[in-house]
C-alpha cells in the first residue's frame, strides 16, 4: 500500500481561537528554525576561534535575548519546543533534535 | 453486502476448524480455511462493493484514517495470532483481497514452494521484539536550566558555552546509541536462527524522550524464548543507561511476508 498516513484531519476547525493558535505555532516553528540556524552557525564561528571576546559575547547576548523572547511567546499559548516541530515524512522533522 | 472479495490473513500448514471457530476478523466476519494441496489460507470474506469498506476507494479512504486502521491492523493481528499460535503461520499484509477463494487457490498454487520452505523456517519459532532508546543526553538541558537575565556580563558567551556543552552532549548520547545498538543486535543474533535490523521509529510514534536506535526481529525457537529473554535481560544490564523494551512470542512479522508477486 502506497497511500500515505495522513496526519492532519480532514477538516480545519476554524474556531477563532484555535485559527489564532495554529497560526501562532507556524510563526513560532519558523522563528524557532532560523533561530536554531543562527545558533549553530554562531557555535561553529566560536570554535573557528576568529570571533573576538566582545564578539563571542555580543551574539550570545543575542541569542540569549532571542531565546528568552521564544520561551515567552511559547508560554503564553502553553507551548513546548517539541510542538513547533513540523514533521517532513522521509526528510525526517523540521527542526531535527 | 453488494461485491464480496476474500481477505487472506495468513498462509499455514492445516489447521483444525476448532482453532478458526473463535476467531473474527477486521470486519467482524468469521475467518475459514481454503485448502490447495497441502497448504491453509486464512480468510474472511469482506464486502468490497462501492460501499464497502473494502472497497477501492473506501479502503484507500480508511487506511489513512489512523482510528480504522488501528482497529484493522488489531483484528488482522489477533486473526493470525490465534493461527500462528496452533500452527506454522505466514502472515499477509494487511488489506490483501482478492476477488474470490479460486484466487486464493491461484495464489496458493503460485507460491506453493516459497510457503513450504517459509513455514518450514518458522516451525517452532516465533519472532520477538528488541527495540534499544538511546540514553537521555547529560550535561546541562537549556530548557530546565534557569537562564540567567541577559544583560548581565558574561553571560552572552555563557550561554553560548551551555548551549554547545549541549549539543555535544545530545550528539554523545546518539553515538552511544547507535554503538549500543550494533553491540546488542550482534549478540542478539548470536542466539537467534534468523534477525533483522527494521527501520526504527519516529519517536512521535514512540512517545519515548529520546530517539529510537535498534528497532530489532528474532525469530527465536519455542524452547529457546526464556534464553533469550534472559540474554536481553544481561544487555539491558550492560548498558543501563539505555532503555530496552522486549516483546513477543508474535507470529513471524518479518521473517515471512508474501507479496503480490
Amino acid at each position: 500500500m502506497t497511500h500515505p498516513v495522513r496526519v492532519l484531519p480532514n477538516r480545519v476547525d476554524a474556531d477563532a481561537d484555535s485559527v489564532e493558535r495554529d497560526l501562532f505555532k507556524l510563526v513560532l516553528t519558523v522563528i524557532e528554525l532560523i533561530r536554531q540556524l543562527m545558533e549553530r552557525q554562531a557555535l561553529r564561528r566560536v570554535d573557528e576561534g576568529d570571533l573576538s571576546d566582545e564578539q563571542v559575547e555580543a551574539l550570545g547576548q543575542a541569542l540569549l535575548r532571542l531565546d528568552t523572547a521564544m520561551a515567552e511567546l511559547r508560554g503564553r499559548y502553553g507551548l513546548t519546543i517539541r510542538d513547533l516541530d513540523l514533521d517532513l515524512g522521509p526528510l525526517g522533522t523540521l527542526l531535527g533534535d | 453486502m453488494g461485491e464480496t472479495g476474500s481477505y487472506l490473513y495468513a498462509i499455514a500448514a492445516p489447521v483444525g476448524d476448532e482453532v478458526l471457530g473463535s476467531l473474527r476478523g477486521v470486519a467482524g466476519e468469521p475467518v475459514r480455511a481454503v485448502r490447495h494441496r497441502d497448504l491453509v489460507a486464512v480468510v474472511g470474506t469482506v464486502d468490497v462493493g462501492t460501499d464497502g469498506a473494502f472497497g477501492e476507494e473506501t479502503l484507500a479512504r480508511n487506511l489513512n484514517d489512523l482510528g480504522w486502521l488501528e482497529a484493522a491492523a488489531r483484528a488482522h493481528h489477533a486473526v493470525i495470532d490465534g493461527v500462528a499460535r496452533a500452527v506454522p503461520a505466514a502472515p499477509l499484509r494487511l488489506a490483501t483481497v482478492v476477488a474470490d477463494d479460486d484466487g486464493v487457490r491461484d495464489r496458493l498454487e503460485r507460491w506453493h514452494d516459497g510457503l513450504q520452505r517459509a513455514l518450514d523456517e518458522i516451525a517452532g519459532r516465533a519472532e520477538w521484539s528488541v527495540k534499544v532508546y538511546a540514553p537521555e543526553a547529560f550535561g546541562p538541558d537549556v530548557d530546565a536550566e534557569p537562564v540567567p537575565a541577559a544583560g548581565a556580563p558574561g553571560s552572552g558567551a555563557a550561554y553560548l558555552l551551555r548551549r554547545k556543552a549541549a549539543a555535544t552532549a545530545r550528539d554523545d548520547a546518539l553515538a552511544r546509541a547507535t554503538a549500543v545498538a550494533g553491540q546488542v543486535h550482534e549478540e542478539l543474533a548470536k542466539h537467534a536462527v534468523d534477525a533483522r535490523r527494521l527501520a526504527v521509529q519516529d519517536q512521535r510514534l514512540t512517545g519515548s524522550d529520546t530517539p529510537m536506535s535498534l528497532n530489532g526481529a528474532y525469530l527465536v525457537p519455542a524452547d529457546g524464548a526464556d534464553a533469550f529473554a534472559a540474554t536481553v535481560a544481561g544487555l539491558r544490564d550492560r548498558y543501563a543507561d539505555c532503555r530496552f523494551e522486549l516483546a513477543g512470542p508474535w507470529p513471524a512479522y518479518s521473517f515471512v511476508t508474501m507479496d503480490e508477486p
